[in-house]
């Protein structure tokens, strides 16, 4: 074995999209944050209204503020609080193109097991977000 | 007047469910603190833990949602859904260095991380499904066990793999570790794939419901349990933290119980306070922080624990 081992074309693949997923999420996450809190963009809910009803489970927050469960915040996306969650959205979901990536990596390779892997991981992480699975006190 | 248009519809929306509000108002005494000082509250005890949580070796998350969740005013919920995030951001901003560098192997994540990413879901919705309480209960008896845990476990550099077992063969859930510090090349393979199997499963569970992150576990799995070397442990449990922590909150954000206002500060207060800890790894004695890290952390669980049988609330 000679010099020192370059990472493998799965892990450097998804490194790269990883990198920027990461932070391009956080960019958001910063900027997004930083319009709500000057108050630059009306939020949905009033800054000085979140402490009153903060300390209640997230159902009845919810129905306090007329927001629908799952995606129904997307409708609402004038409002600098519920903007803020693009940031949050994009660092949720950021692996899965990176897991997309590097399928055909392993396929090409005859690894059917881990191609199979990846793709079960992205049906996992879809099946959560699809808002499908809820709950509630 | 497209803003005083938008103020008159936000006003509606919220005085459409006056009863609500009236059961708010019933709420814990208000505190005199203005709205803006619990974000930058929580942005300073963020960072605070930020700074400790390198040098004691012990995830932000972790730490972060019993000791929010036992001394800030949010409902569990809230605090849940943000400890995901500050545990997911901080392994989504390591996972590129550490597969660049082969301290985390994609080979050996991927299918734990899959076994603990559908229990993770799991364990979110178990944790909604609870009374506030009883999640109380068990996420304070959990923090005790992580201090024992932590406490007690030991750590080995090399693992001795004589040979590895047929479903760690079949993935190539294997590498060589370049050591940065010594450059010493080190071929390393794993062992007992089906038992960690079993055991991320349950870590999924745990993560899922109480937003904890899951470092204190997946690295005594990786290392002592299937042989992984140290520092590969450590590298790929950050980097399978990635993939568990993003199904369950999307769970959490689902639910509405992912707040910005909770959560934005602390994610950017434990990142930079991380950034921090790294710089000062080698001036603060480790030691000593992990054990002030580790009797906080005691606190905050008993406080916990407390808090949900209704003696310290």
């Amino acid at each position: 074995m000679s010099g020192v081992p370059q990472p493998a074309a799965d892990q450097a693949r998804y490194a790269r999209l990883l990198s920027i997923g990461t932070g391009a999420g956080l960019a958001m996450l910063v900027v997004l944050f930083g319009v709500y809190m000057v108050g630059a963009v009306d939020p949905h809910v009033p800054h000085e209204r979140l402490p009153e009803i903060w300390h209640l489970p997230s159902t009845q927050f919810l129905e306090l503020v007329r927001l629908e469960a799952g995606w129904g915040w997307t409708a609402r996306l004038q409002h600098a609080d519920i903007l803020t969650l693009l940031g949050i959205v994009t660092l949720s979901i950021c692996s899965v193109p990176c897991l997309l990536a590097i399928m055909p990596v392993y396929w090409k390779a005859g690894q059917r097991l881990l191609f199979a892997i990846c793709g079960l991981e992205v049906a996992v992480i879809v099946l959560a977000a699809s808002g499908y699975l809820a709950g509630g006190h | 007047m497209r803003r005083l248009a938008l103020l008159a519809a936000t006003g509606a929306a919220l005085a459409l469910a006056p009863e609500a509000w009236a059961a708010a108002a019933q709420a814990p005494a208000p505190s005199a603190m203005p709205w803006w000082g619990w974000p930058l509250a929580l942005f300073v005890v963020c960072f605070f833990l930020g700074i400790v949580a390198v040098p004691a070796g012990v995830g932000g998350g972790v730490l972060f949602v019993p000791i929010v969740g036992g001394f800030f005013p949010f409902h569990l919920d809230f605090v849940r859904g943000a400890g995901l995030l500050v545990a997911l951001a901080s392994a989504l901003s390591a996972g590129p260095a550490l597969l660049q560098s082969g301290l985390a192997s994609l080979r050996l994540a991927l299918p734990l991380a899959l076994v603990a990413s559908a229990s993770s879901i799991l364990g979110a919705m178990i944790g909604f499904a609870l009374p506030t309480n009883a999640v109380q209960v068990a996420l304070g008896a959990t923090i005790l066990a992580i201090v024992v845990l932590m406490a007690v476990a030991k750590r080995s550099e090399f693992p001795e793999v004589a040979k590895p077992d047929a479903i760690s063969a079949a993935l190539g859930m294997n590498g060589v570790l370049v050591d940065p510090a010594t450059g010493r090349q080190v071929s390393w393979q794993v062992h007992r794939t089906p038992a960690g199997l079993v055991i991320f499963f349950g870590i999924g569970i745990l993560a899922g419901m109480f937003g904890l992150g899951a470092g204190w576990a997946n690295l005594p799995a990786l290392n002592l349990l299937m042989g992984a070397p140290l520092k590969v442990s450590a590298g790929t449990s950050s980097f399978i933290l990635s993939l568990v922590d993003s199904s369950a909150a999307w769970v959490y954000l689902n639910q509405g119980a992912v707040l910005p206002m909770i959560a934005v500060p602390s994610v950017i207060g434990m990142m930079l306070g991380a950034k921090i800890g790294a710089k000062l790894l080698k001036v603060l004695p480790a030691a000593t922080v992990r054990k002030l890290v580790l009797g906080l952390l005691a606190f905050a669980g008993l406080r916990a624990l407390l808090k949900g049988l209704g003696i310290w609330t």
